[in-house]
């Protein structure tokens, strides 16, 4: 009897345990990473080196996120039943073509002639990671990708076909695949665009959107929707969103490589009486002397070495007079003035007090994306003591682009957002290793990347390269880059050779 | 243009030292094969050569001279895992190669009339090797740390004609020799990734100090022993060479930028403070048996840093905090002289390691150690034999996020096994 209690007692006890137990597990994650689903744009999609590819789309934000929630990456081969994490994979060089160092210079950076194709055009499924390049909050929340009229950036270049597929916008196809988690880094491309394009215009109040910056209130319109959207259609998916670093125009080699003032062959200042000469170029419709804090975007110093914005008083001196261009003023879009990197920052500023308005308003956490940007300024990033800075070409975070990050870059942005969800949501996602770009770490990815720099050295820019540099500068009505040009693309150089 | 730069930072950020051993920090406590199947609780005893070591006053009890010779094989199997938390190591694993170590002991005593013991011994009481088995991803921080010591020590016990007290002391001549190894990481910006871009190998010469030991061992009664030990701190200065050897990338561009910046070899120095160690024990017969318990204290707050100045380039000269605490060990221990040849023996070892949390490292992942020890003895006519095995577990130690630079967890164990063959002429 007395031993009959004892085991009553016992398993009374050990009940009480497992019961205990099970809530005690189930807070330790209040989140559901068995369906990651990403929306968001070029950034999100793991955009590197100007070009969309497999080989840096396996290291696109949104894969590392799910890859470090336990997903599988989609291979072309799996079928849409299989249960992986699929991204629109574009077989190298991308789209378009990546570019590459030949040499440590500008001049160095050539564009690889030719494009990719994508692998997963088939996938019966919509893609995991949705994120577009080009893709403004407008592009989200309505472009299917067989717009025929292109109004945003998005529908002008081959991404909405290559993403959307036409089965729906970002946010429709997100909703449709009943996610169970969604990374939502979305509307940088509501003031991005217009930077890249040397503007700081608003957009009208309708389409068509080019190199233009949404109005505050019709961002926060159109953020608020797609949030709202994905709450409606998955109620039960957890949500990270993220914010813009408002800094990042006194960062990024895009807009702060190039000051707008005379340089000399080595891009060091020429000075007049020990102060700096400013360049010349459109301000406010007419030509004048650039502001002084101005900017030439990165694509345009190709320009600036035939002369163009050498001031024509210069012009007739040598030696700015062997340079066909010399007196020409630059465009009003090859130029940042300080008075419109101020305006883009004010935006920035405004948008992230919006995101975090309305992400707070739905309980949704925000990743410190500013964070990340200020500690790469503070010079508080590394890799195993190699500091991680914004410098162009040697300082790791951003590409060759100027504009968008390295894989480690997109690491470590991949990284406030597992630490967000971690905090926000009491996971333990760990987090992505930067020890995987330990390049001897990774025999085959390292040989496989320095097979690509077997390029000889060209004198400047290539056309090439200065298209894909241009990529996110202004938007035509007609697509930059068909998705195919050369067709099967996959042995890369030598079925180029032959064609020719 | 901005100026392209490879950064080679083959400066500060690190390289210190520390130890892994088999004694807190890296002391070796294994230096006779009786004394280890007795976890080393052997300062009350001390009756056999190595008493050199644990307790110099225990050779005025040896009246035949004697002289035995021996060593540890000591084998290691470790463990890290990286700190999910820390986007360096998050996912990581790494393990040392595989090594044995063998330090060697050898001693000799000879008494002098009724009273008196002179002795020499020789062994090899601290040292440490972490070398971790490639690719690892510390390698930046440590890939090799081999500190090896050799010493010599003359000794001198003298002990009342009763037997009741026993005084020694020994001088110890130490030398020693370092070998500190890492690779120093760049990024190339071809590939955009990190890489090996040169190894920096500092190798110091064989350098030496003296210190000095006195030991006493008191009997009150015929069942129970009092021993004391103490072995001065020492400070050896390492003259030494470091050889910077470029690894190629793979990129003719890259390699020629960090051949423009890759420092001459040149002569370093260092010094490294060694600790002193306090030891007390007392030890008590109960029929066949003997049961001694001790405790020893290790001056391990001497360690409080590791500088290494480079001669030729001073810039690459760093300091590493180490800022290590003084440690007690306990052990307890038991000789059974089960049969007329045969002694059993035991053992048990409570270690303290010295290293803070935010030290702990590839070079040293150090920690509280727990030992179980086990041996034989064999004793007939002249000759003896002894056999110890210790089973050494250390206590899973995490940097709990507080290295400024590589967290994760490691986990050690390992296995030693004693022998030392004696005679008495």
């Amino acid at each position: 009897m007395t031993r009959n209690r004892s085991y009553a007692r016992i398993t009374a006890a050990l009940l009480f345990v497992v019961l205990a137990a099970v809530p005690m597990f189930a807070a330790q994650g209040k989140a559901d990473f068995s369906h990651v689903v990403a929306l968001g744009d070029s950034y999100t999609a793991g955009w590197v080196n100007g070009s969309l590819n497999e080989r840096h789309q396996i290291y696109s934000p949104a894969a590392i996120f799910a890859i470090q929630t336990g997903a599988r990456l989609c291979q072309p081969t799996d079928s849409a039943t299989v249960d992986c994490f699929a991204q629109p994979l574009v077989t190298w060089p991308g789209i378009p073509g990546e570019l590459q160092l030949t040499s440590p210079s500008l001049t160095g950076v050539i564009a690889t002639p030719y494009n990719g194709v994508p692998a997963m055009s088939g996938f019966a499924r919509p893609y995991n990671n949705l994120a577009t390049p080009g893709a403004m909050l407008f592009d989200i929340l309505n472009t299917k990708g067989t717009e025929t009229t292109p109004v945003t950036f998005t529908q002008a270049t081959p991404f909405g076909a290559v993403v959307e597929r036409g089965l729906g916008s970002q946010v429709d196809q997100a909703v449709a695949q009943h996610p169970t988690f969604v990374v939502a880094w979305i509307g940088g491309d509501d003031f991005f665009l217009a930077a890249t394009s040397g503007s700081a215009v608003d957009c009208g109040a309708n389409p068509p959107f080019f190199n233009c910056m949404s109005p505050v209130d019709r961002f926060k319109t159109q953020y608020a929707a797609v949030l709202d959207k994905i709450i409606a259609g998955a109620p039960q998916a957890g949500i990270v969103v993220g914010d813009f670093p408002a800094a990042v125009f006194t960062q990024m080699p895009y807009t702060s490589l190039i000051p707008a003032i005379v340089l000399d062959t080595t891009l060091k200042p020429v000075l007049n009486n020990g102060q700096p000469i400013p360049l010349f170029g459109i301000v406010n419709g007419a030509p004048a002397a650039l502001p002084l804090g101005s900017t030439v975007l990165l694509p345009s110093a190709t320009k600036l070495l035939s002369g163009t914005g050498i001031p024509p008083q210069l012009a007739t001196l040598p030696p700015f007079n062997t340079l066909p261009n010399a007196g020409k003023p630059l465009a009003d879009a090859d130029v940042l003035t300080p008075a419109e990197q101020q305006a883009i920052a004010a935006r920035i500023t405004a948008i992230n007090a919006a995101i975090k308005e309305i992400a707070a308003a739905r309980n949704i956490p925000v990743a410190d994306v500013t964070g990340l940007f200020n500690r790469i300024k503070a010079g508080q990033v590394n890799v195993a003591g190699v500091p991680i800075t914004a410098a162009y070409i040697t300082g790791g975070a951003f590409g060759l682009d100027g504009n968008h990050l390295t894989d480690i870059g997109y690491t470590l942005l991949a990284n406030e957002f597992i630490k967000t969800t971690n905090s926000a949501y009491g996971t333990h996602i760990p987090l992505a290793p930067l020890s995987r770009f330990f390049q001897n770490n990774d025999p085959d990815t390292a040989a496989a990347i320095s097979g690509n720099n077997v390029m000889s050295t060209i004198p400047t820019f290539s056309p090439e390269a200065i298209k894909t540099l241009e990529f996110f500068k202004g938007a035509p009505a007609q697509p930059r880059f068909r998705t195919t040009t050369h067709g099967d693309t996959s042995t890369g150089g030598e079925k180029d050779t032959k064609q020719q | 243009m901005r100026s392209f730069r490879l950064l080679i930072l083959i400066s500060a950020a690190s390289l210190a030292v520390s130890g892994v051993a088999y004694g807190s920090g890296f002391s070796i406590f294994e230096q006779g094969a009786k004394a280890t199947a007795m976890g080393g609780a052997f300062v009350a005893t001390a009756d056999d050569p190595s008493a050199i070591f644990y307790n110099v006053a225990g050779i005025a009890q040896l009246r035949r001279t004697e002289v035995s010779a021996g060593g540890t094989v000591i084998n290691f199997a470790n463990e890290f895992r990286g700190d999910p938390n820390d986007t360096l190591t998050s996912g990581a694993t790494g393990e040392y190669k595989h090594h044995t170590f063998v330090p060697p002991n050898v001693y000799a005593v000879m008494p002098i009339g009724n009273n008196l013991t002179v002795g020499v011994g020789t062994f090899a009481g601290y040292g440490l090797r972490t070398n971790w088995e490639d690719p690892w991803v510390g390698r930046f921080i440590s890939r090799d740390a081999n500190v090896k010591t050799v010493s010599v020590e003359p000794a001198i016990a003298w002990q009342t004609t009763d037997g009741r007290l026993a005084i020694g002391a020994g001088a110890e001549y130490r030398r020693s020799h370092i070998i500190l190894d890492r690779n120093n990481p760049a990024y190339n910006p071809f590939t955009q990734r990190v890489f090996d871009a040169v190894n920096a190998h500092l190798n110091s010469d064989w350098d030496s100090a003296w210190g000095w030991n006195v030991g006493i061992l008191f009997k009150p009664s015929p069942t129970w022993r009092l021993g004391a030990s103490y072995r001065a701190d020492m400070t050896i200065d390492y003259k030494g060479d470091a050889v910077f050897t470029q690894i190629p990338s793979g990129n003719a561009i890259v390699d020629a930028g960090v051949k423009a910046q890759l420092p001459p070899n040149q002569k370093i120095n260092t010094s490294i403070n060694y600790p002193a160690t306090a030891i007390v024990g007392i030890a008590h017969t109960v029929s066949v048996w003997d049961i001694e318990a001790d405790v020893t204290h290790t001056t391990w707050s001497r360690f409080k840093e590791l500088a290494v100045n480079f001669e030729t380039t001073p810039a690459l000269s760093f300091v590493r905090p180490q800022n290590w605490e003084d440690t007690f060990s306990y052990r307890l221990g038991t000789n059974g002289r089960v049969a007329t040849h045969w002694d059993v023996r035991m053992g048990l070892i409570y270690d303290e390691n010295p290293q803070p949390t935010e030290g702990v490292g590839p070079l040293l992942p150090d920690s509280d150690r727990t030992a179980l020890c086990f041996g034989v003895g064999w004793h007939n006519g002249p000759f003896t034999v002894d056999l110890a095995e210790m089973v050494l577990h250390f206590k899973r130690r995490s940097t709990n996020g507080l290295s400024p630079e590589f967290n994760g967890t490691y986990k050690t164990d390992a296995n030693l096994i004693g022998i030392n063959l004696g005679y008495k002429f």
